[in-house]
């Protein structure tokens, strides 16, 4: 689990902050020989949490400390679709869950945005719309691997609100039947007085249900949202009803405190009357709510319907080809969960992005605040470690066919060999070869040059210090030798303003020296 | 063009409106889109976010309360414990460390939230991962804008403590909510079937756990290792076989022969795992012993994964016959198995027949097969065939062979599982037309209760519930079972206190362990919340 060898990573403490409280907590006091092993292993699978690159973190100017992203807390300053950079109005975003409204779409198949294109026909339908340039319908088209909307069926009429236009239409072309959001007929007529507001609902489509409408041809389960409304509509109902007048003490019977948020029968749903299983007909007290009896309650069996809807989907999966079926990572976005088929998969609305601004976890300083604006990349406030803390990289000394020479080192720029590794690294990959010349050999010393960079402007004072011996699978054994455990380096002598500052990077380094001794066999990589 | 508000919001403002200060709906309010992600949220006030968190071995699925479908499922697989800036898997050649080792003790372990088994276990590494977790999943799906109010939060009801104690701090450190209330995921299941008892299979990823629920508690429960662990190792097995027989017959141009694991076997499962029914099954291993299998329908396989790529030909029988032997167990006596590792008929057999003759009456009629393995397509109708038989055969006898002595009554009474002579089965129906005689039209009706007429009506649909036939219920998932309680503000059994869980943490709660009076394994109830004992409560069944 290691990246190419050479790498810095900044450990931050924050995690053992919480493993010890939880320890005091929740298990027996644990003894000093805990506090021995405390050191950090980068080894453990723990440290993968907490490891970070130095331009990953933040620094608390008050607590002295790095923050790292799990000891910092977070607030949105504003919601972008990373395609279109809109800024979307927290008023909607939640319940268009949290996905851009515009016309972005990515593709199901590779993820790459999709693009509105226009269908050109030989006689384009007279549109009423003088706007429209461009004869319909349209589609959705992947220029990345030409998947078009066209492969599921649906082509839309206009080329704006693709949106609405898509969520009317079932793969295939055929209308979503409309959504049946509301408690259906026949619990309404089944309704006490009590609930007579639900009569005072516009009811055009309230009869049809969905087990009345046309059934789509691939779907036989109703909609698992029409269905979790069927039930919620249920048991809004259930809390309602069945506490009516009926719990000693509820003297004013006005629906408003009967609904389902009141205290009298919030608890009533889960702990009813545990021996009405027995006395199946309690013959004093308030009756017990019931089960959902009816689809249009939300139950839904196992039926033979369904067996034949099982076995349809066994015949397509026998008869069509491996990449018909759609694929674990094609399944992973909500939109598409439930697809078996490509054929079964939908354009997926980009998930919005946020800019955040981040406080320190301890005492609430403001370390990060970007603009608010979506477009610009500036920020107000920007607390990193890069600027105060200490920069570290290591790089081997090795052979001098591979290696220059350690003079040319020191006179380039060492930050630059620490950022290369990081977004190249198949720089440093073959360094993982037990071939390299970086990589440890038996009984052979290796030399690494260790370069600290300052930024700060007082000097700082470096201990250096390591384990006697290298454990893991590289190298396990192996003696570590620091030459200069103790050195200075100067202050940052750079005085100009911040700006220029971030350009000329000019700050002192000092440069220290390990070597290590390869004992022993390496094992394989 | 702007949609008409959809009714459901009506009703929700009327039940709520005199009841709290209400937000209008909201005018930009669009339809089509609150129908393609989620519930509309003007159906709860704006401000509040209710989220609901559901643990499982390998996901934590995480969204909103109200909502009808999680927002996003949270994998722990290798991949997600990468360090920060670790961008190895963009780079192109990139290959996972290769798997373990079939045979290998812990295959698959290290796509695990958790082994239950907390000996072995590195809880700060669970509380890393969880972490992890949770905010990515706020910063990629949730994207909070206020710190949210109430906090739900699915377990497994047999949960062990330094677990729990582990996700509760974990999240009361990383999303500041006062109180997070927990919920078991057989309770939770059955209120997303529906139903209020129940026989809730949930084909997991490391057991199967049966658990019969009557009125929203917990009767019984047991387990079995059956579940989608061995469905993946068993056609990780199929798929290496038939690799290393391509490598063998030299089909394939060159290098040694890869190993596949835990990704590719889903791979084979999402796109073509099914079951047979129990008749075919049982003549194709029949045919199986005397033909050839040569003429069997094959399907395409294609593994990508390895180098170069290959296509594997696999009779689509045999895929089945995986899962299948992984969860029915043919082929092994039943006698050789463990009690962990009974077939999961078997293990809702024997829960069934542990239960009280009206429990399982109940229960049998609403068995509920939930979990990550239960969409495999045929599983379903697959476990209540051989339920069948097993009734069947063996009627509600808790002795399964008597070996060479005879039975105490003839086999035949027992034919028919459940005579309940005096119970009617009306169908729905029955109870539509019942209820139509009380219908008033709207204009006639008086805003007043009638209790009577209430009263009576909710008791003919109570005391005739049908019973006694097997039956499978559909649930919509614990997590939606969830979010319905979230939403309807029900209070969960277990409330936690963030304060007192900080300062106390579990060992406060424990104290309380008899404070709802009953016997822990079926206290699902009483002394709680809005019953007024608010200085008292307890841990619940998680003490
Ligand atoms: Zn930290
Ligand atoms: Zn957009
Ligand atoms: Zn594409
Ligand atoms: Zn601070």
């Amino acid at each position: 689990m290691s990246v190419s060898f050479p790498y810095t990573y900044y450990a931050c403490s924050c995690a053992d902050n919480t493993s010890t409280q939880e320890k005091r907590v929740s298990q027996e006091p644990q003894s000093a020989q805990d506090e021995d092993e405390r050191t950090f292993d980068p080894r453990s699978r723990r440290s993968n949490f907490s490891l970070y690159p130095i331009e990953h973190l933040l620094y608390c100017t008050e607590c002295h400390e790095m923050r790292c992203p799990r000891c910092v807390t977070e607030e949105v300053i504003c919601w972008y679709c990373p395609n279109c950079l809109f800024e979307a109005p927290s008023s909607t975003i939640k319940q268009e869950g949290h996905r851009c409204s515009r016309n972005c779409f990515n593709c199901p198949i590779c993820t790459s945005p999709l693009s509105v294109n226009s269908l050109e026909q030989p006689d384009p339908p007279p549109d009423d719309k003088p706007a429209n340039k461009f004869g319909g319908p349209y589609i959705l088209h992947c220029p990345y691997c030409a998947w078009s909307t066209l492969d599921i069926g649906i082509t839309f009429p206009r080329p704006s609100n693709i949106t609405g236009q898509l969520a009317k239409t079932l793969n295939g072309g055929l209308p979503r039947p409309p959504r049946d959001r509301k408690p259906s007929s026949s619990l309404k007529r089944s309704d006490p007085p009590t609930t007579h507001h639900l009569d005072d609902l516009p009811s055009p489509t309230s009869d049809t249900s969905t087990s009345s409408s046309p059934e789509p041809p691939s779907a036989r389960t109703p909609d698992p949202q029409d269905r979790y409304h069927h039930l919620l509509a249920f048991y809004k109902h259930q809390l309602s009803t069945s506490d009516a007048a009926l719990l000693p003490g509820t003297t004013s019977t006005s629906a408003s405190e009967l609904g389902p948020g009141s205290p009298s029968s919030i608890a009533r749903l889960l702990h009813m009357y545990g021996s009405s299983i027995r006395s199946r007909a309690p013959e004093s007290g308030p009756s017990p709510m019931r089960e959902a009896a009816t689809p249009e309650e939300g139950l839904l069996i196992y039926d033979a319907a369904a067996e034949a809807a099982d076995d349809a989907t066994i015949r397509a999966m026998q008869t069509t080809a491996w990449d018909t079926h759609a694929s674990v990572s094609q399944r992973l976005d909500a939109t598409n969960r439930h697809a078996r088929a490509v054929d079964d998969l939908r354009p997926i609305s980009p998930l919005l992005r946020t800019k955040r601004a981040k406080r320190c976890g301890a005492c609430r300083q403001i370390l990060a605040k970007p603009e608010g604006k979506v477009t610009s990349v500036r920020s107000k406030i920007k607390l990193l470690a890069l600027q105060n803390l200490p920069k570290l990289s290591i790089k081997p000394l090795a052979s001098p066919s591979t290696m220059p020479p350690p003079g040319t080192s020191a006179a380039g720029r060492p930050t630059s060999t620490l950022l290369t590794t990081f977004s190249s690294p198949t720089l440093a990959l073959p360094a993982l070869s037990p071939s390299s010349p970086f990589a440890l050999r038996p009984l052979t010393t290796t030399h690494y040059l260790l370069t600290l960079t300052n930024p700060l402007y007082d000097s700082i004072r470096v201990h250096l210090a390591a384990p006697s011996a290298l454990r893991g699978r590289h190298g396990a054994g192996s003696r570590v030798t620091i030459l200069c455990p103790q050195f200075e380096v100067g202050a940052n002598t750079d005085r100009r303003k911040k700006g220029e500052r971030e350009r000329v990077e000019k700050v002192r380094r000092e440069e220290a020296f390990w070597t290590v001794l390869g004992v022993g066999r390496i094992v394989g990589l | 063009m702007r949609a008409r508000p959809s009714p459901s919001q009506i009703t929700a403002s009327a039940l709520s409106s005199p009841n709290s200060p209400h937000t209008p709906i909201a005018g930009a309010y669009s339809r089509s889109l609150a129908s393609l992600y989620g519930s509309p949220s003007s159906l709860m006030h704006r401000d509040e976010n209710f989220l609901v968190l559901e643990f499982g071995s390998r996901y934590l699925r995480v969204g909103f309360g109200g909502e009808h479908a999680h927002r996003v499922a949270m994998t722990f697989g290798p991949e997600d414990e990468r360090r920060v800036g670790d961008f190895r898997p963009w780079l192109p050649g990139y290959r996972e460390d290769g798997p373990v080792s079939l045979e290998a003790q812990g295959w698959g372990n290290e796509y695990e939230l958790w082994d239950m088994d907390t000996r072995e276990l590195d809880l700060d590494l669970v509380r890393d991962k969880i972490e992890r977790a949770v905010r990515l999943a706020e910063r990629t799906n949730l994207m909070l804008d206020l710190l949210p109010r109430k906090m739900t939060v699915v377990l497994p009801s047999v949960f062990p403590r330094p677990l729990l104690s582990v996700v509760l701090s974990t999240l009361f450190s990383s999303i500041q909510v006062p109180s997070i209330s927990i919920i078991s995921s057989s309770i939770a299941t059955a209120i997303g079937a529906g139903v209020r008892s129940c026989l809730v299979v949930d084909v997991g990823w490391a057991e199967t756990r049966i658990t019969s629920v009557a009125e929203y508690r917990e009767i019984t429960h047991s387990r079995s290792v059956r579940a989608g662990k061995r469905v993946l190792r068993e056609l990780a097995k199929l798929l290496n076989e038939q690799v290393s027989k391509r490598f063998a017959d030299g089909q394939s141009e060159s290098g040694k022969c890869p190993t596949l694991g835990l990704n590719e076997a889903e791979e084979v499962l999402y796109r073509l795992g099914w079951c047979r029914q129990l008749a075919d099954a049982r003549s194709a291993s029949k045919a199986n012993l005397s033909n050839d299998e040569t003429d069997l329908p094959r399907s395409d396989i294609e593994i990508t994964t390895t180098d170069p790529p290959v296509t594997l030909q696999i009779p689509f029988q045999d895929i089945a016959a995986a899962i299948e032997s992984a969860l029915f167990a043919h082929g092994s006596a039943t006698k050789d198995l463990d009690d962990h590792e009974q077939s999961i008929q078997l293990a809702i057999f024997r829960s069934l027949l542990a239960l009280p003759i009206d429990v399982r009456k109940i229960c049998m009629s609403r068995i509920i097969v939930t979990g990550g393995i239960a969409n495999v397509p045929g599983l379903k109708r697959r476990i209540k065939q051989e339920l069948e038989y097993l009734i069947q055969t063996r009627g509600w006898d808790p002795v399964g062979d008597y070996g060479k002595g005879r039975p105490r009554r003839p086999r035949t009474t027992n034919k028919n599982p459940t005579p309940s002579p005096g119970a009617t089965k009306p169908t729905p129906t029955d109870n539509d037309s019942a209820s139509e005689e009380e219908y008033i039209p709207p204009a006639h009706r008086t805003p007043d209760p009638d209790p009577i007429a209430l009263s009576i009506q909710n008791r003919r649909a109570a005391t005739a519930p049908i019973q006694g036939m097997l039956r499978l219920v559909e649930t919509q998932g614990a997590w939606s079972g969830a979010s319905l309680l979230a939403f309807l503000r029900v209070k969960g059994v277990v409330e936690v206190d963030r304060d007192r869980f900080l300062k106390e943490g579990l060992a406060g709660y424990a104290k309380d362990k008899d404070a709802d009076g009953g016997p822990t394994r079926k206290s699902f109830g009483p002394g709680i919340g809005a019953a007024g004992e608010r200085g008292k409560w307890s841990l619940g069944m998680w003490a």
